[in-house]
């Protein structure tokens, strides 16, 4: 993946991008994890969903900088 | 029951905390790959610029370019009023007319007295007759010389291109007056660009020369590849300015943070994609793709 991504006519790191996309996907998630009452089995939720958007934020970021 | 809710206890537990854990280690890694892969946003593309000055001073009267114009060596740049050039010539034309007649007038002057009867002629005046031929001789090869540097200044009068490239910045126009050695023209010469990405110093350790390299054009999704061709071995020391009798400077820092200084790597341009043209100047961000040879022995 590029180091630079230009919106909007705009060049900013891709990182940014990535952090608004897994925000979008990590609201997604936190409801069909609390749906499903996923969460009665989770110890900590607030320590699990900030966990969770990490997670979901450097899997691609880690593609960029290998 | 009390089993029961014990177990789940336990797996709520170890949901946590291995998603926990997982985040933490991805975030490391990412912070690692982030400050220690190499690549920088400061990156520049860089070309060799020929400062074009006329070798004679004089007006223009003739401007041949035009700004951004490519031009081939050897084409005429602009042309130097010549007629000051051609009176020169001619007056050191005269001038070595002059010196050859003097020159056949002491030669024979000289071949008659050695021809003439040691009674008519003293060996003095001999002497003298050859020594002011050979001086005859010298100065009209002096004037000639003359004639030769008074030609060459006609020739120079016209400026060509020395290499193929493109002039940029035109500034001056027909009519102005240059001065000899005075920078007056800029010739990008084609082909010669390279890029300098501008690394953090502890990157450097990451770079090799020979490395393949990408670089992004800013604001476009043109990529042009290159590699890695030299690493500069020198920045200046901005801490330390010599002063004025030539005793150190240092200046007297006291910021915890230290910035990363930047070191120029210099690339050279293997693949320019279609559609993009490059200008000296432009912006690009460079990243090094570092060699798996190289990754391997540093493992070991």
């Amino acid at each position: 993946m590029p180091l630079d991504i230009t919106l909007f006519g705009i060049q900013m790191p891709t990182l940014l991008p990535i952090f608004a996309l897994s925000a979008v996907l990590q609201i997604l998630v936190d409801r069909v994890m609390s749906d499903t009452g996923f969460y009665t089995y989770v110890w900590h939720p607030g320590l699990f969903r900030t966990a969770v958007f990490v997670c979901i934020f450097t899997l691609p970021c880690l593609l960029i900088y290998r | 029951m009390n089993k029961n809710n014990k177990r789940t206890k336990l797996l709520r537990f170890l949901i946590t905390f291995s998603v926990v854990s997982l985040a933490v280690f991805l975030g490391l890694m990412l912070w690692h790959n982030y400050m220690n892969s190499p690549w920088t946003r400061d990156g520049r593309v860089r070309a060799d610029v020929v400062m074009i000055a006329p070798d004679v001073s004089g007006l223009v009267s003739d401007l041949r370019v035009k700004d951004n114009q490519e031009v081939h060596q050897g084409d005429i740049l602009f042309q130097i009023d010549q007629v000051r050039f051609q009176h020169a010539l001619h007056a050191a034309q005269a001038i070595a007319q002059t010196r050859k007649a003097e020159y056949e007038m002491k030669k024979h002057q000289s071949a008659r007295r050695n021809a003439a009867d040691d009674e008519i002629i003293s060996a003095e005046n001999r002497d003298d007759a050859l020594y002011d031929a050979q001086i005859a001789h010298a100065k009209y090869e002096e004037a000639m010389a003359q004639v030769e540097t008074a030609k060459l200044d006609l020739e120079r009068s016209t400026v060509r291109a020395p290499t193929d490239g493109w002039i940029s910045n035109l500034l001056f126009r027909k009519g102005d007056y240059v001065q000899a050695g005075e920078k007056r023209l800029a010739l990008i010469t084609s082909g010669s660009f390279w890029i300098y990405g501008y690394f953090e110093e502890h990157k450097l350790s990451l770079i090799h020369v020979g490395d393949k390299a990408k670089m992004n054009m800013l604001g476009t999704k043109y990529t042009v590849k290159g590699h890695v061709e030299s690493i500069a071995r020198g920045i200046s020391d901005r801490d330390n300015t010599t002063d004025g009798r030539l005793l150190a400077n240092v200046n007297p820092i006291f910021t915890w943070v230290r910035l990363a200084q930047r070191i120029p790597v210099r690339i050279h341009i293997d693949e320019v994609p279609n559609g993009l043209t490059l200008s000296a100047g432009m912006t690009c961000s460079v990243s090094i793709i570092p060699n798996k040879s190289d990754k391997r022995s540093a493992a070991q």
